[in-house]
């Protein structure tokens, strides 16, 4: 069981060391620690030298129509290398446009001449890296444009197409399954599951008329944790990682999440999590 | 519309000050939807600043932050994709534009200047040591990229909400050995030691010189005793990281 890294905890949790803490890998953004200096990054790399670090992107725009950023790519293979990391996944969104950064994940169209351009940027991006590629569904609220294929047709394409692996969000499908109308575990049993490389689980919000918002800043739902039971019978031992970015609770709070996890990990898969 | 236009149209309805409605319109599917991008986008940018520049938002208020940040990320949208980036930009627009500041209390800019220099020295990439030496006082001294040096006329970096005039220098220093800044008050004659130094063409003895000049001062054993023991604490935490 993996815990996305936040300064929030990050010192607490080296303190108690992946024993203790039961949390046998990390997950780290990039952007958080690249191309800075200071006390987070130190207690970053403290944290890098005793668990297995996994990179995951925030930026990279791969759905965007801005042009890649080669400088980036190029200190981001380096920082990649540098932990270990086994692969680097990205969002399937963008997040910039003329050259302004929304420091968000925004949809994209699921049309051909969106899927044909975050295509050919996955594989530069692929093409840039030393360690292979997976991208992960977001939770979306809105589409933009005249939709042309489903969010599953899309994702099939760019994975299959383009040779990448699959970061499965279980609660990013839960999300757009409630607020979009259609069944979760439908969707989720058409996705190319044998390229998941990794799944990912977090908390959101429920708004008024039930509307739900991809917050990453409450405990997992009880059908989220259905759900992954359902996935992880289908998909087999893959890692797991609970993400908490937002109203992070004490580490102790986080960690019986992480218990919870890691005993549905073993009831359903035998081994360690 | 096109994929460049349909995202130009997401961006500007996420950061224009008061978005066209005809915008949502255009995008499609629930037009009403469209606004959770916007509230997501901008609560993200109100709370790297809150995070980032406590006392200034308390300052401000959380309406006068909003206004501001809204004319910002209007005005002078974010450029890097690094969030911890925002907070600088943030600073440096509202400093820029002194027509939207007037009706603020006196010391109100001068701690966004404070918390953004802290901010700034907690984030600045590692020291590089190519083409330092060793340390010597006949030689320019070289100072960690992520020392801020800053004159202020409040107590800024004091915890309360209306702080006191206090004319000083400060120096917000980062320990390289944990990473963490602190904001060093100093005497006249350290101010003008250190402004010196940060120049960075002159030796660090013709600095003291100086410095000690200005203020009609000589260099007692008292003097040269506390600047042998500040060296000797700066160059063990990374302050100070020799000579050039």
């Amino acid at each position: 069981m993996g815990l996305g890294l936040r300064a929030e905890f990050a010192e607490a949790l080296l303190a108690l060391g992946p024993e203790a803490s039961g949390v046998r890998w990390l997950e780290v953004s990039p952007e958080n620690v690249t191309g800075r200096g200071g006390h987070s990054v130190k207690t970053f790399r403290a944290c890098a030298e005793r668990w297995p670090v996994v990179t995951h992107g925030l930026s990279v725009n791969l759905g965007g129509t801005d042009p890649l950023d080669a400088s980036y790519l190029a200190s981001l293979a380096e920082f990649v290398r540098e932990v270990g990391s086994p692969w680097h996944s990205e969002h399937v969104c963008f997040s910039a446009v003329g050259a302004r950064e929304l420091l968000d994940l925004l949809p994209i169209p699921f049309t051909c001449e969106s899927l044909d351009n975050t295509r050919r940027r996955a594989r530069l991006v692929r093409q840039a890296l030393p360690v292979p590629f997976a991208v992960e569904n977001i939770s979306w609220y809105a589409q933009p444009g005249a939709r042309e294929l489903s969010e599953v047709e899309f994702l099939r394409e760019l994975v299959l197409g383009e040779d990448l692996g699959l970061l499965l969000d279980v609660n990013n499908v839960y999300v757009n399954a409630r607020n979009h109308g259609f069944d979760a575990w439908d969707m989720l049993s058409r996705l190319p599951l044998e390229r998941v490389v990794q799944l990912h689980v977090a908390g959101h919000r429920v708004e008024r008329l039930g509307f739900r918002i991809d917050t990453h800043g409450e405990p997992v739902c009880d059908e989220v944790f259905a759900l992954l039971r359902r996935t992880l019978e289908r998909v087999g031992p893959v890692p797991v990682l609970l993400e908490r970015d937002h109203d992070i609770p004490p580490l102790e709070v986080l960690l019986a999440e992480v218990s919870r996890l890691s005993k549905l990990y073993q009831d359903v898969c035998g081994g360690a999590p | 519309m096109k994929l460049p236009e349909l995202q130009r149209a997401l961006g500007d309805l996420c950061l224009s000050e008061t978005p066209d409605p005809a915008l949502a319109e255009a995008l499609g599917d629930h037009p009403s939807r469209w606004v959770i991008y916007r509230e997501l986008v901008r609560g993200r940018a109100l709370t790297a600043l809150r995070e980032a520049l406590p006392g200034s938002a308390r300052d401000l208020g959380p309406e006068g932050l909003e206004r501001l940040a809204s004319r910002f990320l209007a005005e002078a949208p974010p450029s890097s994709r690094y969030v911890r980036d925002l907070a600088p930009g943030f600073v440096g627009f509202v400093l820029g534009r002194p027509e939207l500041t007037r009706e603020l209390a006196p010391w109100t800019l001068e701690r966004l200047r404070y918390e953004g220099a802290l901010h700034e020295a907690a984030i600045a990439p590692e020291p590089c040591l190519a083409g330092v030496r060793d340390f010597a006082m006949d030689r320019p001294a070289a100072f960690t990229p992520a020392g801020r040096f800053l004159r202020v006329r409040w107590a800024v970096w004091t915890e309360t909400p209306t702080p006191e005039p206090y004319e000083t220098a400060l120096f917000l220093v980062r320990d390289e050995a944990t990473g963490r800044v602190t904001t060093l008050v100093l005497s006249p004659i350290a101010g003008d030691i250190v402004a010196l130094a940060l120049e960075g063409d002159r030796d660090l003895t013709a600095c003291v010189r100086e410095a000690l000049a200005r203020h009609q001062e000589s260099a007692g054993v008292a003097f040269l005793e506390g600047l042998s023991e500040l060296l000797t604490a700066w160059l063990e935490q990374g302050v100070l990281l020799g000579s050039r």
